[in-house]
């Protein structure tokens, strides 16, 4: 926990000590505290102010995710494309642009598979 | 940092989103009965699940990864793991707590991947700029903009940090499943939120005596 460097009377460095000693206990969320800490706490304003500030913290933590305002446009789709290329379909999701195109690609690729292996052959024939 | 970073944008009108506290039992039960049907099989049951809960995911994402373009990928990635192992699914607890460790794991793996890569975005001593106005926090409590900042705040921790305390705090994941989740100890991962939430609590609550740009100062 931060000290103020301008305070000096001992007593008061004393506590803040303490304060840093149980600044892990302010901290936790099980809101247990140990004896030591607890008899801390119960004469130190700051340490009481610190586990307010806590809670607060934790309970407008806990609505953050209820307030968000995400823009999400196309990840719906994007996620559920990326299904249908898991499940090995091709997707009804794609446009028919990108479908023609893929299946376009696919007979290119066994066209050249097929002309390889028939020139293969017909070197081996000549050979 | 050269990419560009979307932030979450917080709404105070709760009728735009009506979010995870308000929704009714009923809707957990039509969950709960998607989640079954798709473990069965059934895609179109699956579709269903993702269609209410990717906005969840997402703002989960955002908030792990602070990239918009790495968040889209993550969500996408980590429902193709959830459609794999969805016939693992115990039922034991909600599905999307299921899927927010899912996330959480995913977002866990980019971004040790992607650090690979940025050496910038992992450093933990990253500057603390305080762009907060000027405001009364006693008046502003529990306001959107209260809000706002520390959104901001969390933002601006170092993702190590960030992804244990969203996911403890936002998202109430347990500390063993967090553990879980990123790969480390349960010790660490409370030795990381408790250092993650004092680090908030400096900034968006500051002490008298404090720095609020997170600078701490020690007597001795």
């Amino acid at each position: 926990m931060p000290v103020d460097p301008t305070i000096d009377d001992p007593e008061q460095v004393t506590l803040l000590d303490q304060c840093a000693r149980f600044a892990d206990e302010l901290a936790a969320d099980d809101g247990v505290l140990s004896s030591d800490a607890a008899a801390h706490v119960a004469q130190c304003l700051r340490c009481q102010a610190e586990i307010a500030n806590f809670k607060r913290m934790r309970r407008m933590m806990r609505s953050l995710a209820d307030h968000d305002d995400v823009e999400v446009s196309g990840l719906e789709h994007r996620i559920l494309v990326a299904l249908d290329a898991a499940d090995g379909t091709l997707s009804a999701r794609v446009p028919a642009v990108t479908a023609a195109a893929t299946i376009g690609g696919v007979a290119a690729a066994a066209g050249v598979i097929a002309l390889a292996i028939r020139h293969h052959r017909v070197v081996r024939l000549a050979g | 940092m050269a990419q560009q970073r979307r932030r979450l944008r917080i709404v105070t009108d709760s009728t735009r989103n009506p979010g995870r506290s308000q929704r009714s039992k009923s809707s957990e039960t039509d969950m709960a009965a998607l989640v079954d049907r798709a473990a069965d099989g059934e895609r179109e049951a699956f579709d269903e699940l993702v269609r209410l809960t990717h906005r969840d995911a997402f703002g989960l994402a955002l908030r792990l990864t602070g990239n918009e373009e790495d968040a889209r990928d993550v969500v996408q990635d980590a429902y193709l793991r959830a459609y794999r192992s969805i016939g693992r699914f115990r039922g034991d607890a909600r599905f999307s707590t299921w899927l927010y460790r899912i996330v959480a794991n995913t977002s866990s793996t980019h971004l040790t991947k992607r650090s690979r890569h940025r050496h910038d975005e992992l450093v933990d001593d990253t500057q603390i700029v305080d762009q907060r106005p000027d405001i009364d926090p006693v008046v502003a409590a529990e306001t959107g903009e209260l809000r706002n900042e520390l959104d901001a705040a969390i933002r601006d921790l170092p993702p190590r940090l960030r992804a244990v305390v969203v996911l403890r705090d936002v998202y109430d994941l347990s500390h063993d499943a967090i553990a879980d989740e990123l790969g480390i100890s349960v010790s660490a991962a409370k030795v990381r939120l408790h250092r993650a939430r004092r680090r908030l609590r400096e900034q968006v609550f500051p002490l008298p005596g404090e720095n609020p740009t997170g600078a701490t100062i020690h007597a001795r």
